[in-house]
């Protein structure tokens, strides 16, 4: 089949170039929106190592319609560097940078004039160009931010004796639940019922097939290629298009995310010492939950630990980017007496009084733990 | 706490006192029974005694009925000055005011109010007025008894215990300036890094400090909160425009269900009405069938009769032809009777003319029957004749019906293209309505759509302008951050407003002191040799010079500073010893105080000093006018994007999409623009119903135009049908004329009837001639002929009876013939006709009619009524369908505007950092309210174990004791509530035994004034001692004055006594004014006796 493969493409999609990661510091999200542009480079070598034919990058590409300079320019910039002459690159509005008067994507926008002349954008609902190994691509762009019209219906189907490789290029949602009505609804059939050979969607940020049983033709969302949330299931690929003499196109995943996004729990100190030697957290982003009860000299650990893997101000933390959540880490004040024996009477009295707080007020249980440790903790560093 | 000024009025044994106190060493000096202790009495009636209470009653003046009066005005420890009026027996008033500079005072409250604001002020752990505790006379605390008490109760000074105070405030105070002073070293760690911790993140109020990181987490939160409000809502429009459409789309599902119902409806009417068409049409034709039928019954049944009628005409015939033979056979008799006679009279007469008459009469007689014959011919012939012209007229009917028929085809025909061109003429107004009705949806929405692009561009001018607004007033911030920064950085460095007043205040005493020295100073220099000698005039102030020349006069009001070479300094200055005492005390406190801050401040004189400090204020409240300048950029901000969301809002309610517009103007059609945008004009506001009417009216005359199109066809079938029946019925006739033609041979009938009517007419004639001539030859017989001539005669009468009877007969015969042969010719004619047509055909159409009507269902049929409700229900689900779609469209418009599902992942993602942030925060507050609780632990425990409090106090005072007494006794202990526990005499064996009971009654006395004395020193607050020392020696006076000294440098120290001279040199005793400051100022000297007037 490899020698009879007439049309390579990579399809890429839902890149949301100057999305806001406000859950995280300052730095932390600097971090992430930075590789939401560099992930680009990535992509564009692996077209170039794959030697495809064409670049199709499907919506929601910028995640507002009208971006700063600082998202679009070096968009720009990098697809001038490749200066490509046979491989065209299509860009398509999606529902995040929908086409409007004032879009990134108007043709009075500079963005356009700053793009090379093997970029397309997608700027029109009868768009169609013809791509090699006789085949032809549609493209439909969104031109508002919701809408209720399969924009696959834009399409216009086979003709009898149309014997091409059709492509389709749309944004959209192809959920059949109520509340993705909105958000340009595409039929799961679509590919089947306008004769496209492959139809290449965005909207969802993971890699999955529609539908699931991978009926021929394909319709591919390939994901985000950084993710962009805990939650999402399978980003940071693209997908690669191989389509033969026979019009059978087969998809393959290609990794280009540079961040793995890892929601964890630790219960023990075990666990979180575990964690804490793992040698492939720089480039991971971590959603790090602390569940445990532990003795003052434990929670002084945990508190190094922890300290190691956030960082500080002087020091890098290990953990790429970190989100933590210590509020389950929680003081056993049972046996705190005895890491405080030979404390002067009066900070004994006091670590009694903290102790009976902790034990008969729910509400001040927290602070009265955490005083606790405090206390220890400036205790034995002048012991030290 | 500090004293500022007294005024007491009916007081005791006072009528009337005012001073002012100095801020350090105050001694009030005077005989006794002037009124010292009085004035002790009054500051504590002004500070603790309630006007009402018993204790007032004490205060009654002694000389006359008047109210009891006191003012005092002090300063607290935040420097805020207060003045508290208190009128006793009489009146029961008081009043307390505030003042910021000591200059312009504000009421604070009055009456009852006063001593409770007053001890929470002092907080020396006396209770508030009223409350559980309180006391109703003169209220006791520990710390009152140290600060204000007489000193004639020792005992009681140094028995009173912290632990007897009914409120805890002065516990606390006490705790919290003791505090430092014994406090285990861990345990002060511990509380240090608490309050650090505290004091980073945490205001005195327990709010996140500006800056700290729970403080930005805080401004994090709200600004997040802000945007959230702010998507949610734009969500809560959009998923409202999302469940409108969604309301729309099922709205138009359902319409469309309905119009598919109403056209289903209507097709099975059309269905049902076909079929009763059909069924009408084959009943009609069946009914023809039937008539047909019948018609051709009705023509045999009238042969059938004709038929009978002809039988008895007949039968006449047959009795008439018998009639006739009869007659004739008796005209045969009568004629043999005649020719007998006859003969008889030729006999009679001549036998030949005789002959020859009868051979005349039988030729006669022969052409008569001849004639006669020929005239039967003709007749027969007449008939025929009159036959055939008959079937010619029957012919032309036929042909008459035939073109009748033909032209009621055409007729209809006309009708029918008339009608089709109505009905085309209909279908173009139904199109011209439904062009200006598509035409007027396009302008609506190009008129929306250009308005909604108008309000687009001014939503982006106000965001831009609001932006711009916001810009505005974050460069204003950022500015007034710096600003702020800037200012921040300079106050710290210069004093407070009231501090500088009093630098100010001090400068201007130096002054005035160093003035008053000016007694003038002529200083003449004459240098040997190389010398180098510098001068200065008069301090700071005043001309200086460098290097005086060999000979030199200076001229100074003060002060000569020489500095001769390299080791000589010589300072010669002018004045008593007392003033310059007085100026060197406020230089010293010009040092300690007015010369670190001008060095702080960078300035060299006190008045840059009062500007930059007058400045700072002035920049402070210039900062202040700019943040308001930028509340009202915000503000105006807002109040633009608010007008940008008005304007969103009519871009969401007006839009439409391009492709819209363009479909929509598609649906338009081919109508010339120009006819569509005047028609459309024309309708003016109410442009869509009376569009809707135009439809409905123009789609109802086309309705009725197809029904008419549809009535003028089967017209034309109908004539069509009539005509071919014409047609072939003339036919039929037309042949039967030509076969009746051909039967006469050539020649017109009717031209034939005359001919033949006209040979009749001459046989007839002819036949008459020869009857005549018979007869004439009859009347020429005679003679004997007479007989034989009567013979004749009778003969010829009986002839001519018989000829009458025969006649008779042959007419009767004729008569009965005619009507046999008319009766005969017109049952040929029928049989003809009848022949001619096709009862057998009839029949068979008329049951294949019958057939074809009994194929056609006759249930289920519908009626023209039931077609037209049909079409009105359709009509209407298509207006339903229309409006829905229209509504729709605006809906779908409307969500093309929206922020769909970006805005619900924005909301997600907004609140997902929300909560982190809540998170982040919840942990930080956590932590902080951690530190604050250990703190609030460390405190509480460490305040009702107290043990530090004796410890901390008995230090400086062990101190201080150990030095006066010359080191006599040592391990001064104090208990929790400092109360005096005991002391140790120092080198003896007495362990931990008391001996304070064993001191003599001096030491004792001394040994309370300095707890007393410590304890002011340790609060830094104002202490009143009265009849204290009573029974020191001098040595250890002076030692107490100088410790007095020393206190007054941190507090204030009002010195009661009537031995002025253990206080004050000798010089300071002499003349002045009752109220001056010695010792450079350390020290303010009061003459009671001039200052408090008594009564009489």
């Amino acid at each position: 089949m490899e020698d009879d493969i007439v049309l390579r493409l990579l399809h890429t999609a839902d890149w949301h170039l100057g999305r806001r990661f406000r859950s995280f510091g300052e730095e932390q999200e600097k971090k992430l929106t930075r590789a939401r542009l560099e992930v680009l480079d990535r992509i564009l070598l692996a077209a170039e190592r794959f030697s495809v034919h064409a670049v199709l990058c499907a919506g929601d590409l910028f995640d507002e319609p009208n971006p700063s300079r600082d998202w679009w320019e070096p968009v720009a910039e990098k697809l001038r560097k490749r200066a490509w002459r046979d491989r065209p690159v299509f860009l398509l509005p999606g529902n995040h940078d929908p086409l409007t008067i004032d879009s990134v994507w108007a043709p009075s926008h500079p963005f356009r004039a700053e793009l090379p002349g093997f970029v397309h954008v997608v700027d029109k609902v009868d768009f169609e160009y013809q791509l090699p190994g006789n085949a032809v691509l549609y493209g439909v762009p969104c031109f508002s931010k919701a809408g209720q019209r399969d924009p696959t219906q834009q399409i216009p189907q086979r003709a009898p004796g149309d014997e091409r490789i059709r492509v389709g290029l749309v944004h959209g949602s192809t959920f059949d639940l109520k509340d993705c009505q909105t958000n340009f609804p595409i039929a799961q059939d679509a590919a089947v019922e306008r004769g496209l050979d492959y139809l290449a969607i965005g909207d969802t940020h993971g890699f999955r097939y529609v539908p699931p049983d991978r009926l021929i033709p394909p319709t591919i969302y390939p994901g985000a290629p950084e993710p962009t949330a805990f939650d999402e299931k399978g980003p940071g690929s693209v997908a690669l298009v191989f389509v033969n003499r026979q019009r059978r196109a087969r998809v393959q995943a290609e990794r280009v995310a540079h961040w793995t996004w890892e929601d964890r729990a630790v219960g023990s100190l075990g666990e979180l010492r575990q964690l804490a030697r793992r040698g492939d957290l720089a480039d991971r982003v971590v959603r790090l939950r602390v569940e445990m009860r532990v003795s003052a000299p434990e929670y002084e650990e945990a508190e190094k630990l922890l300290e190691e893997l956030v960082g500080t101000a002087a020091r890098q933390g290990r953990v790429g980017v970190l989100e933590l959540d210590r509020q389950g880490l929680e003081l056993e004040t049972g046996n705190i007496e005895e890491y405080c024996a030979g404390l002067p009477a009066v900070l004994q009295s006091t670590v009694q009084r903290l102790k009976a707080v902790a034990s008969a007020d729910p509400a001040q249980k927290g602070p009265a733990e955490r005083a606790l440790f405090h206390l220890y903790k400036t205790t034995r560093k002048k012991a030290s | 706490m500090r004293l500022v000024s007294l005024a007491v009025e009916s007081f005791r044994a006072i009528k009337r006192a005012q001073l002012a106190f100095g801020p350090g060493l105050n001694v009030l000096y005077g005989p006794n029974d002037l009124g010292k202790s009085t004035l002790a009495t009054a500051i504590q009636a002004a500070l603790l005694v309630m006007p009402g209470s018993a204790e007032a009653d004490s205060y009654t003046p002694w000389y006359a009925d008047a109210t009891p009066r006191v003012s005092l005005t002090f300063v607290d420890d935040k420097g805020l000055h207060w003045r508290v009026k208190k009128a006793f027996r009489g009146e029961e008033t008081a009043e307390l005011s505030v003042s910021k500079d000591g200059l312009d005072y504000k009421p604070d409250c009055k009456g009852r109010e006063v001593d409770g604001k007053l001890r929470e002020l002092l907080a020396w752990g006396i209770p508030a007025p009223g409350g559980k505790g309180a006391p109703r006379g003169l209220p006791v605390s520990f710390l009152s008894q140290a600060l204000l008490a007489p000193q004639t109760d020792v005992d009681g000074i140094l028995g009173q215990t912290l632990a007897d105070d009914t409120a805890v405030n002065g516990k606390l105070r006490l705790n919290a300036a003791l505090a430092t002073l014994a406090q285990d070293p861990l345990f002060k760690k511990v509380l240090d890094t608490a309050q650090a911790e505290l004091s980073a993140n945490l205001t005195a109020t327990g709010k996140p400090k500006k800056g700290s990181p729970l403080w930005l987490l805080g401004e994090l939160i709200k600004k997040l909160q802000g945007e959230l409000a702010v998507v949610r809502q734009q969500l809560e429009s959009s998923q409202a425009v999302e469940q409108e459409v969604n309301a729309k789309r099922e709205q138009h599902t359902r319409a469309l269900a309905q119009l598919a119902e109403a056209k289903a409806a209507l097709a099975e009417v059309e269905r049902r009405l076909e079929v009763a068409r059909a069924r009408a049409a084959a009943q009609e034709k069946v009914e023809a069938a039937q008539a047909e039928v019948a018609k051709l019954d009705s023509l045999a049944a009238r042969v059938a009769a004709l038929e009978a009628d002809q039988r008895p005409l007949e039968v006449s015939v047959s009795k008439a032809t018998k009639g006739l033979e009869a007659a004739q056979e008796q005209r045969a008799a009568s004629e043999a009777a005649l020719r007998k006679a006859e003969e008889a009279h030729r006999a009679a007469t001549s036998e030949d003319g005789a002959r020859q008459r009868a051979l005349q009469q039988a030729q006669l007689e022969a052409r008569q029957s001849q004639l006669k014959a020929a005239l039967q011919a003709a007749e027969a012939r007449k008939e025929k004749v009159s036959a055939a012209i008959a079937a010619a007229e029957l012919a032309e009917k036929a042909q008459a019906t035939a073109r009748a028929a033909a032209a009621e085809a055409s007729k209809s025909q006309k009708a029918l293209a008339a009608a089709q061109q109505k009905l085309e003429g209909a279908a173009a107004e139904v199109e011209l309505a439904r062009a200006i009705h598509a035409h007027g949806r396009w302008r609506v929405a190009s008129t929306q759509a250009a308005e909604a692009g108008k309000a687009g561009a001014l939503a982006a001018a106000k965001r831009t302008e609001a932006a711009a607004k916001e810009a505005q007033a974050a460069a204003l911030e950022a500015t007034q951050r710096e600003e702020q920064e800037r200012l921040e950085r300079r106050q710290a460095l210069l004093p407070p407003a009231v501090e500088a007043r009093a630098l100010a205040e001090l400068d201007q005493a130096l002054a005035v002191a160093e003035a008053a020295l000016g007694g003038g100073l002529s200083v003449s220099v004459r240098t040997r040799g190389q010398m180098v000698v510098r001068a200065e005039i008069d301090g700071k102030s005043e001309g200086s010079r460098d290097e005086l020349p060999p000979q030199a006069s200076l001229e100074a009001q003060r002060t000569v500073k020489l500095s001769v070479g390299k080791n000589v300094d010589l300072e010669i200055a002018a004045g008593s010893p007392e003033k310059r005492r007085a100026v060197e005390a406020l230089r010293e406190r010009w040092s300690v105080q007015g010369a670190p801050a001008l060095e702080r401040a960078g300035v060299a004189t006190m008045a840059a000093l009062t500007k930059a400090v007058a400045a700072q204020a002035a920049e402070q409240q210039a900062l202040a006018t700019q943040a308001q300048a930028v509340d009202k950029l915000h503000a105006e901000a807002g109040s633009l994007r608010e007008q940008a969301l008005r304007f969103d809002d009519q871009v969401s309610h007006a839009g439409a999409d391009p492709a819209e517009l363009l479909r929509m103007k598609a649906l338009i059609g081919d109508t010339q623009e120009a006819l569509l945008a005047a028609s459309f004009d024309k309708l003016g506001k109410s442009w869509e119903a009376q569009a809707e009417a135009l439809r409905a009216s123009t789609a109802k005359k086309h309705e009725a135009g197809k029904a008419e199109t549809s009535a003028a066809e089967q017209a034309v079938k109908l004539a069509d049908y009539k005509k071919g029946e014409a047609d072939k019925d003339h036919k039929a006739k037309t042949e039967q004329t030509k076969a009746l033609a051909t039967a006469l041979g050539e020649g017109e009938p009717r031209s034939l009837l005359q001919a033949v009517q006209a040979e009749c007419a001459q046989l007839f004639a002819q036949e008459e001639e020869t009857q005549e001539a018979l007869q004439g030859q009859a009347q020429g017989a005679s003679g004997e002929v007479a007989r034989s001539l009567k013979g004749v005669e009778a003969a010829h009468a009986s002839l001519a009876a018989a000829d009458a009877a025969v006649a008779a007969a042959s007419k009767a015969l004729e008569a009965a013939r005619a009507l046999f042969h008319g009766r005969a010719g017109e049952v040929v004619q029928a049989k003809e006709h009848l022949a001619g047509l096709d009862r057998a055909g009839a029949g068979q159409a008329l049951q294949q009619r019958k057939a074809e009507l009994a194929a056609v269902p006759a249930a289920g049929t519908a009626s023209e009524a039931d077609h037209a409700a049909a079409g009105q229900v359709v009509a209407e689900a298509e207006r339903a369908l229309e409006r829905v779609k229209q509504e729709l469209h605006t809906s779908e418009g409307a969500l093309s505007t929206v922020g769909g599902a970006a805005l619900a992942d924005e909301a997600a993602r907004m609140e997902e950092a929300l909560k982190v942030a809540r998170q982040r925060e919840a942990e930080l507050s956590t932590d902080a309210a951690a530190w604050r609780l250990l703190q609030e632990t460390l405190r509480a425990v460490e305040n009702e174990e107290g043990a530090h409090l004796g410890r901390a106090l008995a230090q400086p005072l062990e101190r201080r004791f150990r030095e006066l007494t010359g080191g006599r006794y040592e391990g001064l202990r104090m208990g929790p509530g400092l109360e005096t526990e005991g002391v140790a005499v120092a080198g003896a064996n007495t362990g931990e035994e008391d001996v304070v009971g064993a001191l003599s009654v001096g030491t004792r006395d001394q040994l309370a004034t300095l707890v007393r004395l410590t304890i002011a020193q340790q609060l830094k607050t104002a202490i009143v001692l009265d009849d204290h020392l009573v029974h020191t020696d001098a040595v250890r006076l002076k030692w107490f004055v100088e410790a007095f000294l020393k206190t007054a440098l941190e507090s204030q120290v009002v010195v009661l006594t009537c031995k002025a001279g253990d206080y004050l040199e000798a010089g300071d005793l002499e003349g002045g004014e009752a109220v001056r400051d010695v010792a450079g100022g350390r020290v303010r000297v009061v003459d009671v006796g001039r200052v408090v007037e008594r009564w009489g």
